[in-house]
């Protein structure tokens, strides 16, 4: 039901930003809209308690819209999904957002994970192998994995490129007991 | 002379008449009975005789038979007992054999699980051993790896990635 419905408001969002040639700044504003939810999701919970007054959560809405610099088009529709009362969705509704604007777009999301956070540099390097393999535009985010030995792992939708050290410990681990 | 006429004073001379007719008239008319008794009687005694010398020869018959029968039956008791003597020899190697591949069997099964004991521990030991190593490695990597190292590796999977056709040789798995 959440998924399905999250879904529907995910794709009228997209329709409306294609139509209006908005699809990339649409994107760029959800992206920030995510970032906030994802750094402090409090702010979402609030919006969607329906013991408080909906006058008042709408102005805390457009405030919060006026501040991100989101476009009118985009913080009307956040108020129809808050007057709908389906704002608990919003996280829902703005990872199906990305996935269908990535689709339209041509965008590959990837994860590049190292012992350390990879620099920027690191970051570039991979969305330019990626890119150029891939032939799609590549937006690469990193993550920093203590665990790991070393080497890169590279998380490319549901496929996960591994050049990890373990990677290479289990080859010869395998190597070891086959010989 | 006196005893001639005492003789028939004493009417003994119509006694001896009377008798003689008596005697005369039993034969007359008891001769062909008693031939023809005598007759039969003769012939039932021959042909009591004839069935006896029948029954005789039934009986030598028959004891001959009995006898060539106890004689058989001494052969066949002769025969059963070999033959029992040879079918328990039968048995008993047969037994002997059965016991001797169930011997061969058990022995066999030993070695097959004594063989895989073995090869069981060995894999285990061998696991173990690759397990050390591996962690070993693992460690002195750890603690030798630099940045440098970091930054080769990197390097050298971006290029085996850019060049590669295929996911699955570089690690990839969906």
């Amino acid at each position: 039901m959440k998924a399905s419905l999250s879904r529907r408001y995910a794709r009228a969002l997209i329709k409306l930003a294609t139509e209006e040639g908005l699809l990339e700044r649409f994107g760029q504003e959800i992206d920030r809209l995510g970032a906030l939810v994802q750094s402090d999701p409090t702010w979402v919970n609030v919006l969607s308690d329906e013991l408080l007054s909906h006058s008042g959560r709408e102005a805390a809405l457009v405030e919060i819209a006026n501040r991100l610099g989101l476009h009118p088009e985009l913080r009307n529709f956040l108020l129809i999904v808050l007057k709908k009362e389906r704002f608990s969705f919003l996280p829902a509704m703005i990872r199906e957002f990305g996935r269908y604007r990535d689709e339209i777009l041509g965008i590959v999301r990837v994860t590049v994970a190292e012992p350390k956070m990879p620099s920027s540099e690191v970051i570039q390097k991979v969305e330019a192998v990626l890119s150029q393999k891939l032939k799609k535009k590549v937006i690469a985010t990193g993550e920093a994995r203590p665990q790991m030995i070393g080497g890169i792992l590279l998380k490319v939708g549901h496929v996960i490129y591994d050049g990890s050290i373990q990677r290479e410990l289990e080859h010869m681990k395998e190597a070891l007991m086959k010989g | 002379m006196n005893l001639w006429n005492d003789f028939f004073d004493a009417g003994m001379h119509w006694r001896i008449i009377n008798f003689s007719l008596f005697v005369g008239m039993l034969v007359y008319f008891l001769r062909q009975p008693l031939r023809n008794f005598w007759s039969s009687r003769a012939q039932g005694v021959e042909q009591d005789m004839n069935e006896s010398s029948q029954l005789l020869r039934q009986a030598e018959e028959e004891n001959r038979a009995l006898v060539k029968r106890v004689n058989e039956l001494e052969q066949e008791v002769t025969r059963l007992i070999k033959s029992m003597e040879e079918e328990g020899e039968l048995e008993r190697n047969k037994m002997l054999e059965e016991t001797d591949k169930v011997v061969q069997r058990i022995r066999q099964d030993a070695q097959k699980i004594a063989e895989q004991e073995i090869r069981r521990a060995r894999e285990s030991l061998k696991a173990e051993t690759v397990n050390l190593a591996v962690e070993l490695a693992e460690k002195i990597i750890r603690e030798k790896i630099q940045d440098q190292d970091q930054g080769r590796l990197r390097q050298k999977y971006l290029d085996d990635l850019s060049q590669s056709q295929s996911a699955s040789s570089l690690g990839g798995v969906g």
